[in-house]
């Protein structure tokens, strides 16, 4: 089996088209990582821009005011030093409503994201109002986790064109919410935002397309060569040889899927570090209902997007056992993960939206599927989006998989 | 050692492919004949297990191939009609990776992969890509991996397809050697490799057995089927229309014919030595475009 197996994953390293797309995958990450690390800005009290590594570390140090629990009494005082400032004309551009650089970098710069998370919590629900701290009182801010809860309450209670939170499911969410630790843990999270909000969708994706090409030829290529009538007529023909196959495909995917992985982990820490893991994923997504660090979040979120591309090499197996020619399991493997990108969510059918929530270009995208409310009912049972993901994916690897090995070992060379 | 061939049948939508096919074989060598579409690549398949019979069993040693399973590919060699192959890998891996498929243990594998490369004449390129390999040498790869597991069945379909004479008579031989204790069932639409070493011959027509014997035997069947008659380039046209013509040569006194027929094409034709081509123009002449031997309606003299 171990020479079966290396040979397996031999065919399929050895292919030109295997190098190539990994090292198109890994120019990719590159140039992503590059590039988010390169938009991160930072503006000096004399109004001179920094960017790159160069403006995350300020950004670091002037965010480490607010580091550690966001108690009550940190809350109040970034409002208060909002209201300080605020206040006091002389801190304004002329008769501008516009304050100065300085004024912006030294004194609110510090608490912008505390303030900003004030501000999602004490604006209309579904809106951002950059202004609304002016009409906030202490009271208000000695309430802002309750207010947090009763916003929650609202955006589940709330009438949605593709239909409502059936009681139990408003039951579940709301019980979840009332489980989150608080006060949130704060830190400075901006590259941990990035990770998650922007690279981290888009490096799984280019994983699974890189799975899809790479994996397609696994079956097909044996039907393409006419390799098939002398593998088949062999004693491990139709079925050790297929357990090669499928093991030797877990083994390229995962190493592809982590050594991806590693690069662009490598890459965002060296920029970013590491500082942030312990903060409450509320800091990132505020309304989110899981009770979860960033950490946990991101670990979470790759084992989920590991199986999602397991399971996109699953149903690439299957393809490739079915089709005649690598390029056709290639196509249609690529369809059914891209396609889904391009379809907005329905307006009138839940059902659908929570259909599509499963395909990988929508369940690839960690931050949203542990922000959004989306919760799926079986009976009584209320089950989270990321759990279903879980159970989507392994059963579609459970599926596909003995699909593709019954397809390759009845094949017929006609 | 025994195989059974009983009733076998392969349908392919409206196409009856092999067509109640019976027969036995047992250690020797089996050349199978046949014009293209004849149905002996489907048969082979079917022997070789790549393809499902539509009816009809086939027994090794008195158990069904499907009972056997395993055992029974453990058994078996081929060598397919397009012998399919890894161009990225080089002739030793691709026999290492065939060896494992056999369930050849890892020393044994790399010990029997240097014995037939060495056999084959394949041991100076046995690193090398098999792309870069020429026709003769894939298919003395094919024939190396076939025996890697020293298979009691060896099937080798259209071997010598595509050879230079050299590589032919190369590659008969190296059958030849292969063949000892073994049922090995070969085909061609080549008479004469098959005259060279085949014990038995089978002939088969659209999808069905037609005659089969030792090549005495179809020799002695096929007396009184030759003919040579010398005509005139005029008359040319007209024994082109209505025989079976296995042979043609311009000489100074005119036009010499090897006829193939059962009645005497004509007054002054002689009657020749038969061979097995003659005997298979005989039953494949409408299949190979020549005039059938039951549509000869003779010339008028």
């Amino acid at each position: 089996m171990n020479m079966l197996l290396r040979f397996e994953c031999k065919k399929l390293l050895n292919r030109k088209f295997t190098v190539i797309t990994i090292f198109v995958l890994m120019l990719c990450i590159i140039a992503l990582s590059l590039l988010i690390i390169s938009e991160n800005t930072y503006y000096n009290e004399d109004g001179s821009r920094m960017a790159g590594a160069e403006a995350i570390q300020a950004n670091k140090a002037s965010q480490a005011i607010s580091e550690g629990k966001l108690t009550k009494q940190k809350l109040q005082e970034a409002f208060h030093q909002y209201q300080t400032v605020m206040n006091n004309p002389s801190n304004y551009e002329g008769t501008t409503n516009d304050l100065k650089d300085e004024v912006y970098v030294t004194e609110l710069k510090p608490y912008d994201n505390v303030l900003s998370l004030l501000r999602r919590n004490y604006s209309p629900t579904g809106h951002y109002d950059y202004y609304i701290l002016s009409s906030v009182s202490d009271e208000m801010i000695n309430q802002f986790y309750e207010m947090r809860h009763a916003k929650i309450q609202e955006l589940v209670n709330m009438d949605y064109s593709y239909g409502n939170y059936s009681q139990t499911e408003k039951e579940f969410i709301l019980n979840k919410d009332s489980k989150i630790e608080t006060p949130f843990s704060y830190d400075y999270t901006d590259g941990w935002s990035d990770i998650l909000q922007r690279g981290f969708f888009t490096v799984f994706l280019l994983i699974g397309l890189a799975v899809c090409v790479i994996i397609a030829p696994i079956f097909a290529y044996e039907y393409q060569t006419g390799a098939d009538a002398v593998v088949l007529s062999t004693r491990f023909g139709r079925k050790r040889i297929i357990y090669a196959k499928i093991l030797a495909g877990f083994l390229v995917s995962s190493g592809i899927f982590f050594l991806a992985t590693a690069f662009f982990m490598i890459i965002t820490f060296a920029a970013y570090g590491i500082q942030g893991w312990n903060a409450s994923f509320q800091i990132l997504s505020f309304t989110s209902f899981y009770n979860l660090t960033i950490l946990q979040v991101f670990l979470r979120g790759l084992l989920l997007n590991y199986l999602i591309v397991m399971a996109v090499m699953s149903i690439t197996m299957l393809l490739s056992s079915v089709c005649k020619t690598s390029f056709s399991a290639v196509i249609i493997s690529a369809l059914w993960v891209f396609v889904p990108l391009f379809i907005p969510s329905s307006k009138s059918s839940k059902a659908f939206n929570y259909i599509i929530n499963l395909l990988p270009a929508k369940a690839l995208d960690t931050y949203t599927v542990f922000s959004v409310y989306d919760v799926y009912s079986f009976g009584t049972a209320v089950i989270s989006l990321p759990i279903v993901i879980l159970l989507f994916s392994t059963f579609i690897i459970l599926i596909a998989l003995p699909l593709a090995h019954r397809s390759f070992s009845k094949h017929q060379v006609a | 050692m025994e195989l059974i061939l009983d009733r076998l049948t392969k349908q392919f939508k409206n196409k009856i492919a092999v067509d109640r096919f019976s027969y036995t074989m047992t250690a020797g060598v089996y050349g199978l004949l046949g014009a293209n579409g004849a149905g002996k690549t489907t048969l082979m398949r079917m022997i070789c297990t790549v393809l499902n019979p539509t009816a009809g069993d086939i027994l090794f040693d008195g158990r069904s191939i499907d009972v056997l399973s395993e055992r029974y590919c453990d058994i078996l060699g081929y060598l397919p009609q397009d012998f399919g192959y890894y161009p990225d890998f080089s002739a030793r891996d691709f026999m290492l990776y065939m060896a494992s498929l056999k369930g050849i243990k890892n020393r044994a594998a790399h010990r029997r992969t240097d014995e037939l490369l060495h056999l084959v004449g394949l041991s100076d390129v046995a690193t090398q890509k098999i792309r870069s390999f020429s026709g003769g040498m894939k298919q003395r790869l094919g024939i190396a991996q076939a025996v890697l597991n020293d298979p009691k069945i060896l099937i080798l379909d259209e071997p010598t397809a595509g050879l230079d004479p050299k590589e032919r008579i190369r590659f008969r031989n190296l059958i030849s050697d292969l063949a000892k204790d073994k049922i090995v069932l070969l085909s061609t639409h080549i008479v004469s490799d098959i005259e060279c070493i085949a014990d038995q011959i089978i002939m088969m027509k659209k999808g069905k057995l037609i005659v089969s014997g030792t090549t005495a035997d179809l020799t002695e069947q096929a007396k009184g089927l030759a003919w040579n008659l010398i005509v005139t380039p005029n008359e040319l046209k007209q024994y082109e229309a209505s025989y079976c013509i296995s042979n043609l040569r311009h000489t100074s006194t005119g036009v010499e014919l090897r006829i193939v027929s059962e009645e005497k094409p004509a007054q002054n034709a002689q009657p020749i030595t038969a061979t097995i081509e003659d005997l298979f123009l005989y039953y494949f002449a409408d299949e190979l475009g020549q005039t059938s031997r039951k549509t000869s309606g003779g010339i008028q003299q």
